[in-house]
């Protein structure tokens, strides 16, 4: 073999490059850190995700897989490099129109595979792009307006779909990073060139022991090692009692971070940190902390259950799940005087900027984050505190990627639930009572409201005489527990339309019909003695789906007596989903700045992993000043900038957020036209530096390149502030947990495998009462998200400790899981939301798992109670079902 | 070839450079074939259709050849992994690295020889054990010889993330017999001889229909137990002898 040649030459998106030749180089690392081509992503870094999409010769491969020294004399194409001229190609351009880049991490590899696809056949079909794209995975959009946006792109592109609005609310508007996605410009946290001064930080988690450790002396260790700078643990965080990124004394879950190694990558690398004095005195369980209950209780349901005609009961358990957020974890941090600065890829800036605060024992004003694009919105995470901590007390520049085994292991996890119930009817299909029960493995941390929330929406959107619902958060587990997607909520919805499904089913009643009769509407209390007076969707989510209901039922009868081993079933199930924090203050607050260049800047925490607010909320501003959206941008969401929105949580930023952004919009159109003083019905037009404001037949100009500005040029500054209206709970519930409740209706066709328990979704329906659509390609995004994450919460997600410590282990919905989408947006407008809107994330979530398994029983007969639903399950379930009908 | 001792062969990179960068091994060396074009491709002479260790199973996927000669390797093929997978990962990658994979049931089914740099195995003789071959320490595959037979045909059953079986049964028949090996399901792929009788005798489903198939020897873990691998044994079974052609 001849003697590796110094360099390694190859072609690169059109022009030469060269790179050492290292043997065990691999490209990926030669594209980002030699080339700086950030564009190509690093997902898992072992291989499995296919993140790392590039061309060699043409053929889309895996850029972490190849090393270097096969490149040599190849042409690689990176996603920098498919811009045609220099503009945007076709393909780009259509995943912008489309919304097929949400966070935009997945992207750049849907791309380049998507072009070598359009290269190969011109004119391929939705399976040929289906194909092409397989082994990719997206946690944003549920692969459907990819797909479409491939096709689009093709050289015989299907129609677009019409609703091109006029108006900015209501307007297809491409999220306003699009650009910068589609390009591989965006700069995710990985990505950012680090400081030459950094020093790389380790973290040393407590892997799967639980309970006491000890510490011992570090200081020989540390000797031995003079790359490393220092050892922190929780004794170097001020911040006791729970802010600390470290654990005290006790694990309390797995993968808990005991301490993190500072020092220069090589010498870190290669350090064995099992070698480190730690004495681990292993227990079952490390949790402390006290269990906490709710209770929500609206009349006698003990005597409602004993004198109805028909009560069927369940339970149902669900396993541990990982956000499996896309974009590994990075942060960078440096101190500068007092104040330390972090950036990160972080959905929640202002919360992250009190937590570290408090566990560096600093006042927030020392604390200033600056988040960068987030791929995917991820629960909080130690990380950032701990590589804050670092630079503060180093006084050099910080950073840390955690290996992707290890940011899986310290991320907070969707808990383990139980539920079980009863529920009730009359003779008629009427409800009586529903009595549930949920209890949730909350682990490390009780902070979240999966407990509260299970317990406000178990009895389901249905009037009922008579409910119970009762919840508790039992610690205890090992694991942190996250804010996923309608966490508390999706699990309501498993237990009540499951057991709907059982009262239709041995009713004889339609399910959509019984569904539809016991449905809330306009009128009607809540189990918490809430009566909703505005915007309450269901029926109409429900009348929307039943075409296909009838169609989708008729089928699957004709399909089930022709064929034995695959059966095919539809089923339905209700969502609701109460937007914001439950009984509790949860304002938020938003500046808009008219700037002396005749530009608008939206001041507002949009930092939301890709879900587009920052699009929806100038569409908002846009509207309320009756302005082009053009005219609009949105401030970096960095802390030193941006107002306090309030903590994070179920799907609030279009309508907490967005509310706040209108009366911001409002205020400063008070103040421009107080300075036109041409009354109050008028009209604005920028030009230039003047506003044009018109009111009838007078016209003014306001020239503000005259008017004093402020150090970010802005001259005139509208601030607003909302905070939903809510009223605190009583012992038993009741109050006013939820100014406003987001109402859906989904469908699921499906086909069951009786021979091997495989469940396939064919199509889901969705129809979603949004108040107002905003920008319906969002929304429609956030759906298509949302069923898709259901699918996978549904049939395959399951955290197991060691095995899911790569994306090798811990199965998400890929596109060949992707069943048919078609989403009904439904417009009953809410009087307390912007132009009407409601918040739609966790809403569309909510009904998917429900729907899906009561296909399965519409197909088989058989009620699956365990999440996931896989096919040892279902086939086990099957046979089952089969017992006791043979028997009965 | 092997200039180091410590010589690694590195095909499509897949299994190999994660492991580096997990530094569990640190080969002194690594031998790229890439560029050993007479590793890379498809031939067919007499009743023996012999690929190149190096060919990726895209190529595998897409021969013309291979499609009319042994449709059931082609489809194989056409199932491992993701496009991107098959357009790097190659057949002798496959077959040194993992006798759990795809291959190895096609291998084993069809009674293919491996050939290697110093020698010819027999496919019964080579898969000896979980994660180990017959291959000695830096002994390269160059080529697999299949035998064409008059029928076969592959039916597997994964579900995972990286779409391996769970559990894969390859049914191949020919003027010898019949052989049915299966993989995913053990340790090691495996061939049922029960099988293998009860389909010579009447070359159907149904002659699968009354068999046990052996719990002990299957894999229990979190995606299925060794009851419900035995379960899938069959299904697949049944399934492949249907679609053979
Ligand atoms: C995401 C993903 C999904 C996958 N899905 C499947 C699947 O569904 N079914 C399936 O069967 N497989 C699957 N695989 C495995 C894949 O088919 C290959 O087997 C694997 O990637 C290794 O092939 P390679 O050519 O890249 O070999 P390498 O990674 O280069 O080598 C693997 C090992 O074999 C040795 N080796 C390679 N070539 C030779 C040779 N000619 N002679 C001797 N030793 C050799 C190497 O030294 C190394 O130890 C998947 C892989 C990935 C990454
Ligand atoms: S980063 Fe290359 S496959 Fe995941
Ligand atoms: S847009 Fe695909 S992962 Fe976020």
């Amino acid at each position: 073999m001849a003697p590796p040649s110094k360099t390694v030459a190859f072609g690169l998106n059109g022009h030469g490059a060269e790179v050492p030749a290292e043997p065990e180089r691999r490209l990926v690392d030669a594209l980002r850190q030699d080339l700086g081509l950030t564009g190509t992503k690093i997902g898992c870094d072992t291989g499995d995700c296919g993140l790392c999409l590039v061309l060699i010769d043409g053929r889309p491969a895996r850029s972490c897989k190849a090393p270097v020294s096969q490149v040599d004399g190849c042409a690689v194409r990176t996603v920098e490099g498919i811009l045609r001229d220099g503009a945007l190609s076709k393909l780009q351009q259509t995943f912008i129109d489309r919304g097929a880049a949400q966070c935009g991490f997945c992207t750049p590899a849907m791309l380049i595979a998507a072009h070598a696809l359009l290269v190969r056949n011109p004119t391929p079909d939705a399976e040929a792009v289906r194909t092409a794209l397989a082994g990719i995975p997206c946690r944003c959009t549920g692969y459907k307006s990819i797909v479409e946006a491939v096709l689009a792109a093709s050289a015989d592109p299907p129609a677009l779909a019409a609703g091109q609005g006029t108006t900015p609310v209501g307007a297809r508007l491409p999220a306003i990073d699009a650009k910068a996605k589609v390009t591989g410009a965006e700069r995710f946290a990985a990505d950012l060139p680090p400081d030459p001064e950094t020093l790389y930080v380790r973290i040393v988690d407590a892997g799967d022991n639980l309970g006491a450790f000890v510490i011992g002396n570090t200081a020989p260790f540390l000797a031995k090692h003079p790359g490393i700078v220092r050892l922190l643990t929780a004794a170097d965080s001020p911040g006791r009692g729970g802010s600390s990124p470290f654990a005290e004394n006790t694990i309390s879950y797995r993968g808990q971070p005991v301490g993190a190694l500072v020092g220069d990558q090589a010498a870190l690398a290669a350090i064995d940190v099992t070698a480190l004095p730690i004495e681990w005195k292993k227990s079952a369980s490390g949790t402390t902390g006290t269990a906490r209950e709710w209770n929500v209780v609206s009349g006698d349901t003990d005597s409602a259950l004993a004198d109805s005609h028909l009560v069927v009961e369940t339970t149902i358990d669900t396993s541990l799940a990982d956000a499996a957020i896309l974009e590994p974890e990075t942060a960078s941090a440096r101190r500068k005087g007092n104040i330390v600065e972090i950036t990160a890829g972080t959905t929640s800036p202002c919360a992250d900027r009190a937590r570290i605060a408090a566990a560096l024992g600093l006042t927030p004003d020392q604390v200033r984050i600056v988040a960068a694009p987030a791929g995917g919105a991820r629960g909080d995470s130690p990380l950032s505190t701990i590589v804050a901590l670092a630079a503060w007390l180093t006084g050099r520049p910080a950073r840390c990627t955690p290996p992707r085994a290890q940011s899986l292991a310290m991320s907070p996890k969707r808990p383990r639930a139980k539920l079980s119930g009863r529920a009730a009817c009359d003779q008629w299909g009427y409800f009586a009572a529903m009595d549930a029960k949920g209890q949730f493995d909350i682990g490390a941390d009780a902070e979240t409201d999966a407990g509260l929330r299970f317990a406000l929406h178990a009895p389901g959107p249905f009037y009922l005489p008579a409910a119970r619902a009762k919840s508790r958060a039992e610690p205890g587990t090992a694991y942190a527990a996250s804010a996923g997607r309608g966490l508390g909520t999706a699990e309501a919805a498993l237990l009540y339309d499951s057991l709907v499904d059982e009262l239709a089913d041995q009713m004889k009643i339609d399910p959509l019909q019984f569904r539809w009769q016991n449905a809330l509407r306009r009128g009607l209390p809540t189990p918490s003695g809430q009566w909703l007076t505005t915007s309450v969707g269901l029926k109409p989510c429900l009348d929307a789906l039943r075409p296909r209901w009838q169609t989708a039922r008729e089928d699957a009868l004709r399909y089930n007596t022709g064929t034995a081993r695959l059966k095919r079933g539809v089923g339905i199930a209700c969502g609701w989903s109460g937007i914001g924090a439950p009984a509790r203050p949860d304002p938020a607050v938003a500046r808009i700045g008219l700037g002396q260049d005749g530009l608008f800047t939206l001041y507002a925490d949009a930092a939301d992993g890709g879900a587009g607010a920052g699009t929806a909320l100038i569409q908002i501003a846009a509207e309320t000043l009756g302005l082009p959206t053009g005219l609009f941008r949105l401030a970096k969401a960095d802390t030193d900038i941006i107002p306090d929105a309030g903590p994070p949580s179920a799907s609030r930023r279009i309508f907490i957020l967005g509310q706040a952004v209108r009366l911001a919009a409002s205020d400063l159109k008070r103040q421009i036209l107080a300075l036109a003083a041409v009354g109050t019905d008028a009209t604005l037009a920028v030009k230039g530096r003047a506003v044009t404001v018109t009111a009838g037949k007078q016209s003014k100009q306001v020239d503000f390149g005259s008017l004093a500005s402020d150090s970010r040029g802005d001259t005139l500054i509208g601030s607003g502030s909302f905070d939903p209206p809510t009223l605190d709970l009583d012992a038993a519930g009741q109050g006013l947990p939820h100014a406003v409740y987001a109402f859906a209706a989904q469908l699921a066709e499906v086909v069951v495998d009786t021979a091997d328990g495989s469940i396939l979704v064919l199509r889901v329906t969705a129809a979603q009462d949004v108040g107002r659509a905003i920008n319906p390609t969002l929304i429609e995004g956030h759906i298509h998200g949302g069923i898709v994450q259901g699918l996978g919460w549904t049939l395959f997600e399951r955290y197991v400790p060691a095995e899911s410590a790569s994306f090798k282990g811990y199965r998400i919905p890929m596109i060949a899981d992707m069943p048919t989408i078609e989403t009904i947006l439904i417009e009953d407008p809410e009087p307390l939301g912007p132009f009407g809107a409601k918040s739609v994330r966790d809403a569309a979530f909510v009904p998917t798992a429900p729907a899906i398994l009561n296909a399965v029983f519409n197909a088989t007969g058989a009620r699956i109670v365990s999440l996931p639903a896989t096919p040892p399950r279902v086939l086990a379930s099957i046979r089952e079902a089969e017992r006791r009908r043979s028997k009965a | 070839m092997a200039t180091a001792a410590d010589g690694r062969f590195l095909a499509g990179g897949h299994a190999l450079l994660p492991s580096l960068k997990q530094r569990l091994d640190h080969p002194s060396d690594l031998i790229d074939p890439g560029a050993i074009a007479e590793l890379r491709g498809v031939t067919k002479a007499g009743g023996i259709l012999t690929i190149g260790a190096m060919t990726p199973h895209a190529d595998v996927a897409n021969s013309a050849v291979v499609r009319a000669s042994i449709p059931a390797l082609a489809d194989l093929a056409a199932g491992i992994g993701d496009p991107q997978v098959r357009n790097r990962a190659t057949l002798g990658g496959s077959v040194a690295g993992n006798p759990t994979a795809d291959y190895p049931a096609a291998l084993l089914g069809l009674g293919a020889t491996i050939h290697t740099d110093r020698r010819q195995i027999r496919a019964d003789d080579f898969f000896v054990g979980t994660s180990k071959t017959a291959l000695g320490r830096g002994e390269i595959v160059t080529a697999v010889a299949f035998p064409v037979p008059e029928k076969a045909a592959y039916a597997k059953f994964s579900g995972l993330a990286s779409r391996y079986a769970i559990a894969g049964v390859f049914v191949g028949k020919s003027s010898k017999g019949v052989r049915v090996a299966v993989t995913g399901a053990g340790a090691c792929v495996f061939r049922d001889l029960d099988m293998e009788n009860a389909l010579a005798a009447d070359f159907a489903p149904r002659a699968i229909d009354g068999l046990r198939i052996p719990v002990s020897g299957l894999r229990s873990d979190r995606h299925a137990s060794a009851e419900y691998r035995a379960h899938l044994i069959g299904v697949m079974a049944r399934r492949a002898v249907a679609a053979c052609r």
